[in-house]
């Protein structure tokens, strides 16, 4: 408190974290667990593995299966169970907390705004963010000071400022030992919720009200692709079967929504953002709505916990198919972007450090009869390109 | 300083496959003087075709740019290619001859002012020269002695009329240039000649023979213009169009502007990254469009960061 802080000690402070490897072990929301090694040389090892495949030890599934809440005003799939939560959040990153930023932390800001638990305990990416912020303030205010301390110093060694005026503001120490005495008007800033702390009023434990959304790509790759999910319809309480799903859901994800029994074209939102979603999942990232940096999806490679999103993938339909030859309306309506358009994505990205992947969903001609062919099969029709787009400077470039 | 040449209006603008180009440097002065038109400069040297820095003539405008002056009168479509087959072909052989001979004559017109210019250059000069040695400055010799006042010290009308250098050559008897003997030369000019096309007359917007087409943008292109923006080309920046508050030599922009159809669907993907876009350049990202009763509304979007 009394002496100089210089600006090296005004340094990020370093925040414990949990241990995310540990944490965040299982990439997807199932537990495996590894066959018994054959041993060339012992037959009894191939039974070994056969027992151990035919009756595995733990099951990969959870029984019964997680179970969500579908709700058309939010067009998202809504769980409340905390277990559930957990597993989805913990394992491959699914959703998003609907009071939170991504990971669903409400509960833990409260009981910190409240005093239940310590100031720096389990610190949320929010309040980690928001001290960041608030360092960074607090350091520009200080580099600011500094210099203006030192700028007052030159004025006053050229004797160009009024030495009257100077008196009273160094005292009569040397230039670090008066900024060391200016110094102590600077308090810490106090932020809101050690304020709130403060004022250490006895609380009970907070009720946590928060729940995780799931999109619909996100649900139905949980439901169709790994079969861990069950959902329920909120309003009518009854299950929905995975072909009901996904009718359902690409009649939800245009807007307004379109009724689930009426014929979809194979262009439509859900189905080709699904297929990009299903396909980056299954080739190991960890895909996010990417709507904040002006793309579709994020791709991460482990999870947001361990690094910064290297790729920002954008959805573009593809009407190379001979059926679509004489479209006009969607050649030209959806296929064609303009150049400018690009140019702001790929500005926006580069911002932020992202490289553009530019996916073209090759889309299929329209099927007669969608209601009988399965899901599965209806997938396998369509195929994803990608491109990487990057801004390339000669001179930056360069080795 | 010098009054800048004011050309006259309607000037051509030249379509050359669908760019509107103009090659007049006074025309391009004037344009970004008085109606506030920076365009693009597109030209690069023929040897270094890669460079793309600091162009050259031609200015290339933008389509509104072109139809924005079109519309005003003060300047008319000239279809570059079509205009230089027909204009060239359907000459007449005494209009082409009468031509040659204008030209020939303001070619020698020209000669002979750039002549008797270096003579009274050299006069000043050599003058100047007497008054120095006769301070013992320069012990430049007998040489130059016998030439002095005299003008023809052996320089062909494009030499460098400066002679300090050429000086032990001065002494050889050259006869003095004149507008006869001088030799002729025929420098392609800047500026196309318009002999193969002419100013419609009278001047009417409806009977113009060309006019580009409207686009999109421009109705908040105009919009914008007319209440003092300068607007310049934003492909690079992500938009259709940036807005300076003044000269783009003097002024940073203040928006980075799209122009849109008035029902036209907008991604709210797109709106957020105009946001970003437009806030981390310290610009405000601007879209606008002509309502159904061609009153142009404008939007301007920009990050909050609660």
């Amino acid at each position: 408190m009394t002496s100089s802080p210089p600006l090296s000690t005004t340094a990020p402070t370093r925040y414990k974290k949990p241990n995310y490897h540990l944490l965040h072990a299982l990439p997807l929301p199932l537990s495996v667990s590894p066959l018994p090694p054959l041993i060339p040389h012992n037959p009894l090892s191939l039974i070994h593995i056969i027992i151990a495949y035919l009756f595995p030890s733990n099951p990969s599934h959870p029984s019964p299966l997680h179970r969500g809440f579908f709700h058309a005003s939010t067009r998202s799939v809504h769980i409340t169970d905390p277990e559930t939560i957990k597993a989805f959040w913990n394992h491959g990153f699914f959703g998003k907390g609907n009071l939170s930023r991504s990971e669903p932390t409400w509960v833990t800001r409260r009981r910190r705004a409240l005093g239940v638990i310590g100031r720096d305990e389990a610190l949320t990416a929010e309040e980690v963010t928001e001290r960041r912020r608030g360092e960074r303030k607090e350091f520009k205010k200080e580099r600011a000071r500094l210099e203006k301390e030192k700028l007052d110093r030159q004025l006053a060694e050229e004797g160009k400022l009024n030495p009257e005026g100077n008196e009273d503001q160094e005292g009569t120490g040397s230039g670090s030992s008066s900024s060391a005495a200016r110094a102590v008007h600077f308090a810490p800033l106090e932020s809101p919720s050690s304020r709130r702390r403060s004022l250490e009023r006895p609380v009970a434990d907070v009720e946590d009200i928060e729940h995780l959304q799931l999109t619909l790509e996100e649900a139905f790759f949980l439901s169709f692709g790994l079969g861990v999910l069950e959902l329920t319809d909120a309003d009518t309480n009854k299950k929905i079967s995975q072909k009901d799903m996904l009718r359902l859901f690409r009649g939800h994800a245009c807007f307004p929504p379109r009724d689930p029994q009426s014929s979809f074209e194979p262009d439509d939102p859900f189905m080709l953002s699904y297929v990009v979603y299903h396909h980056f999942r299954s080739l190991g990232w960890v895909v996010k709505p990417g709507v904040k940096f002006a793309v579709d999806y994020l791709l991460y490679n482990r999870g947001p916990v361990f690094s910064h999103a290297e790729f920002g993938v954008l959805i573009l339909p593809a009407y190379s198919h001979t059926h679509w030859a004489n479209d006009k309306s969607r050649k030209e309506g959806k296929e064609l972007r303009p150049w400018h358009w690009l140019h702001s994505i790929n500005r926006v990205s580069s911002q932020v450090k992202k490289t553009v992947v530019l996916v073209f969903v090759e889309v299929p001609p329209p099927l007669d009869d969608d209601g009988k062919i399965g899901v599965a099969d209806l997938l396998a029709r369509y195929s994803v390109r990608e491109v990487a787009l990057r801004r390339w400077l000669v001179s930056r470039n360069r080795d | 300083m010098t009054t800048p040449t004011i050309p006259q209006e309607p000037f051509p603008i030249y379509l050359v496959s669908s760019s509107y180009l103009l090659y007049d440097a006074t025309v391009i002065s004037h344009v970004r003087r008085t109606h506030r038109m920076s365009g693009c400069l597109t030209g690069t040297l023929p040897q270094i075709p890669q460079q793309n820095i600091f162009l050259g003539l031609p200015l290339e405008l933008m389509i509104e740019e072109a139809l924005l002056l079109v519309d005003k009168g003060a300047g008319y479509i000239v279809d570059d290619v079509h205009v230089h087959e027909h204009g060239l072909r359907d000459m007449l052989e005494v209009d082409k001859h009468q031509f040659l001979e204008e030209r020939e004559e303001g070619q020698r017109r020209g000669v002979e002012e750039y002549v008797r210019k270096v003579q009274e250059k050299r006069g000043v000069f050599v003058q100047g020269r007497g008054n120095d040695e006769g301070g013992g400055v320069d012990g430049g010799g007998q040489g130059t002695e016998g030439g002095r006042g005299d003008v023809a010290e052996g320089e062909t009308v494009f030499e460098n009329s400066s002679v300090s250098n050429s000086r032990p050559a001065a002494t050889t008897a050259v006869p003095a240039p004149t507008a006869a003997n001088a030799v002729m030369y025929y420098p392609t000019p800047a500026i196309s000649h318009p002999i193969y096309h002419r100013p419609p007359v009278p001047w009417d917007i409806r009977t113009a023979p060309l006019r580009p087409q409207r686009t999109q943008g421009y109705p908040l292109y105009k919009h914008l213009h007319e209440r003092g923006y300068f607007l310049s080309p934003g492909l690079r920046f992500g938009c259709q169009y940036m807005a300076y508050p003044g000269d783009p030599l003097r002024f940073h922009s203040h928006f980075v502007v799209n122009g849109l159809g008035w029902d036209e669907e907008i991604e709210m993907r797109d709106v957020v990254g105009g946001g970003r876009l437009g806030t981390g350049v310290k610009k405000a990202w601007m879209i606008g469009g002509e309502d159904g009763t061609g009153e142009v509304r404008t939007f301007c979007v920009e990050w909050g960061g609660f």
